[in-house]
């Protein structure tokens, strides 16, 4: 216990991350059950309208704070290091203070349901709604105050991110030359740092009103719930973007490896990069296009959020071109990879609809939404993230990822996933609602929920292979050895110091010194 | 400057302190039209420029590498902040009274907060316990943001 307690080996906080951040997408997946259940037919009255809020807020928190943004840091903070050949993180205590700093916001957040009144006001709180005399109860509260915590530890993650990929470096590892898993890690922590101070003093401005009957928000005092809007979209676009280039960074190393192929085009992938986190504090309007704004202010917001699907669909081109004439082993890893590709690209494709404003103000709080956050969520970064953990499982236990369970794992989660989601597209073409706990039988409203909620059943199903697979492979999985995919970058080299970095693939060249990447002087 | 881990870190933190402030003094400035009036009313200027110059003072002497006098000086500019709280919750100025008191009590309360939190730390540096130039960095953050904040909430009001 207190070797957990007490950690502050990278790796170690690294597998802390993951291991909590599966046990809340657990907790956070049980919630999204119980909402298909509720709505799985017309006019079912399982949960009264103020538990079914609850439980939607609830959700989408988890999931974002507890389930993708400590995914993430987990995998930042197990591979980075290894993979720029340094011993440990520059400031190690401050991982263990980051992850123990998510923890208790995590558990503070859980203990609000033990006052019988956890934050019902959904995942961005907007005012009027979240201040007191709205939602007197203290679920807020401790809403604001876990993501005050939460968000700490995000800070300072991405600080240690930074420090540690400036000087921490083994020789040779020059900026050009690291794996674009770090390139994408650094740049997201330079957006942390620039998003996440925005979301706390926004939260530190609700605790104000909430607690100290300030009047920030509150229009009835003078004060302006558009205030709101605004500072949390200026953090949550951004933050959009946050839990999104870790994942492009894990997929730009694996399909690599399982096509035989250096990334094409490492700079564009690498400057697309750039381009995103620029453009991505630019857009933050375009979730508030339903807001009186003026014409002028939706135009420029909705081109620049068209324009950001540009380097992003450079990314998409880079790896699909990188796989173009590949010799490609579909191992589970890489078909979560590829099939990431498919569904992050319809989940960009439904957000650049939302771009051109007359498509939002018709679709705009409707289903379509649901479905598009979750292809870039879930058909996203969590698919990514079961590449990823398919792919560095062996180097994190020794142990492979049974293969076969895997593909059922793969198929289950495909088939589930989509049969969840499309359908909800449709559902918000026909107008349907979202947040809210029931609906009235309208035309197809009734089978088409029916599909979600079938769909939601087999994806849980999936999950829950998903997490039988890790458990049988760690007791009885293959032994991995220190090199499985026969793979290029540092963090599997059995001794990374033995290992001189002259090119992007500092293990491509220890294995063929005939045809190493570098050109050696003559 | 030789850029050490410590004081690389300590720059990030201070980048990230930077925005949460920026937003923070963004609504002062956003309501400002409407509590300039109870803002020329109940600040004293005169006070709080010594209290100014004083602050200013603590990072001249830190840079001098002068540990007490920054300390105290630190000091010195906490309780003019208290002098100048107690004065405005005597004239009824309060966070929940309008939206002078909530955005000038948010403002500087949480300066005051980092002003505290950096004197704790110069406390820790001078018995040896905490790496000198990163946390001199942040005294050095503490009273710049001051700077802006006594431009924006006092010298702008009084114009």
């Amino acid at each position: 216990m207190s070797g957990v307690l007490g950690a502050v080996d990278h790796k170690r906080i690294g597998v802390l991350y993951l291991f909590s951040a599966l046990i809340f997408a657990l907790i956070g997946g049980a919630e999204a059950m119980v909402m298909r259940a509720q709505l799985s037919l017309p006019n079912l009255k399982l949960l009264t309208p103020d538990t079914y809020n609850q439980v939607f807020t609830m959700h989408g928190t988890t999931m974002i704070f507890l389930v993708v943004m400590p995914v993430l840091t987990g995998f930042g903070v197990y591979l980075i290091p290894l993979m720029i050949g340094a011993h440990d993180m520059a400031f190690p205590c401050l991982s263990a203070v980051a992850f123990w700093l998510h923890i208790v916001g995590g558990l503070l957040l859980y203990l609000s349901f033990a006052t019988g009144n956890a934050p019902n006001a959904g995942w961005f709180s907007y005012a009027p709604l979240s201040e007191k005399q709205y939602s007197p109860g203290p679920g807020l509260d401790f809403w604001a105050v876990s993501l005050i915590l939460i968000g700490s530890g995000i800070i300072a993650s991405a600080i240690n991110f930074i420090v540690t990929i400036a000087a921490s470096r083994t020789a040779g590892m020059t900026i050009r030359r690291l794996p674009l898993f770090v390139w994408m890690n650094l740049v997201n922590a330079v957006m942390i740092i620039f998003a996440l101070p925005v979301l706390v003093a926004s939260l530190v401005m609700l605790l104000g009103d909430r607690l100290l009957h300030a009047r920030f928000f509150d229009a009835a005092q003078g004060g302006s719930p558009l205030l709101w809007q605004h500072y949390f979209w200026i953090f949550g676009h951004p933050e959009v973007y946050i839990m999104i280039l870790p994942a492009f960074g894990m997929i730009s190393e694996i399909i690599p490896v399982f096509s035989r192929k250096p990334i094409f085009g490492y700079p564009f992938v690498a400057a697309s990069t750039l381009a995103i986190a620029f453009l991505s504090y630019g857009v933050w309007v375009h979730h508030m296009f339903a807001v009186a704004l003026g014409r002028t202010l939706l135009s420029v917001f909705a081109a620049a959020s068209m324009l950001i699907a540009v380097p992003t669909g450079v990314k998409v081109f880079n790896w699909t071109t990188t796989m173009l004439g590949g010799s490609i082993r579909f191992t589970t890893s890489m078909l979560f990879a590829v099939a990431f590709l498919l569904e992050f690209t319809i989940g960009g494709l439904s957000g650049v609809a939302f771009a051109a404003v007359p498509v939002d103000w018709q679709m705009t709080d409707t289903y379509f939404v649901v479905a598009h956050i979750h292809y870039v969520l879930f058909g996203g970064t969590l698919f990514a993230v079961f590449a990823g953990v398919y792919y560095w499982f062996p180097k994190m236990t020794g142990k492979l990822l049974d293969e076969p369970l895997g593909r059922w794992h793969f198929w289950l989660i495909v088939v589930g996933f989509n049969a969840t989601f499309f359908v909800q597209h449709i559902l918000g073409l026909l107008g349907m609602p979202r947040r809210v706990y029931t609906y009235a039988d309208f035309p197809w409203w009734g089978p088409l929920n029916l599909i979600s909620t079938i769909g939601a059943g087999i994806l849980t199903f999936g999950v829950l292979l998903f997490v039988a697979n890790v458990l049988v492979s760690l007791r009885f999985g293959a032994v991995a050895g220190c090199d499985p995919w026969n793979a290029w970058t540092l963090e599997w080299a059995e001794d990374f110091s033995a290992v001189t970095v002259q090119s992007r693939r500092p293990l491509w060249d220890l294995k063929h010194p005939e045809a190493p990447d570098w050109v050696p002087e003559s | 400057m030789t850029w050490t881990k410590a004081k690389l870190g300590m720059s990030m933190l201070i980048l990230a302190e930077s925005v949460f402030f920026f937003m923070l003094i963004l609504s002062f400035i956003y309501f400002r039209s409407e509590s300039l009036k109870t803002a020329a009313a109940t600040l004293h200027l005169p006070m709080t420029s010594i209290y100014t110059v004083c602050l200013l003072a603590s990072g001249f002497t830190l840079w001098r590498g002068r540990l007490a006098p920054t300390i105290a000086l630190g000091v010195i500019f906490l309780l003019g902040q208290g002098r100048e709280y107690l004065a405005l919750l005597q004239s009824g100025v309060t966070m929940s009274q309008g939206l002078f008191g909530t955005t000038f009590f948010t403002v500087t309360g949480i300066h005051v907060i980092h002003a505290a939190l950096g004197l704790i730390l110069l406390g820790f540096v001078s018995f040896g316990r905490l790496a000198a130039p990163a946390i001199a960095m942040f005294w050095y953050f503490v009273t710049a943001v001051w700077v802006v904040v006594f431009a924006v909430v006092y010298l702008w009001t009084f114009v």
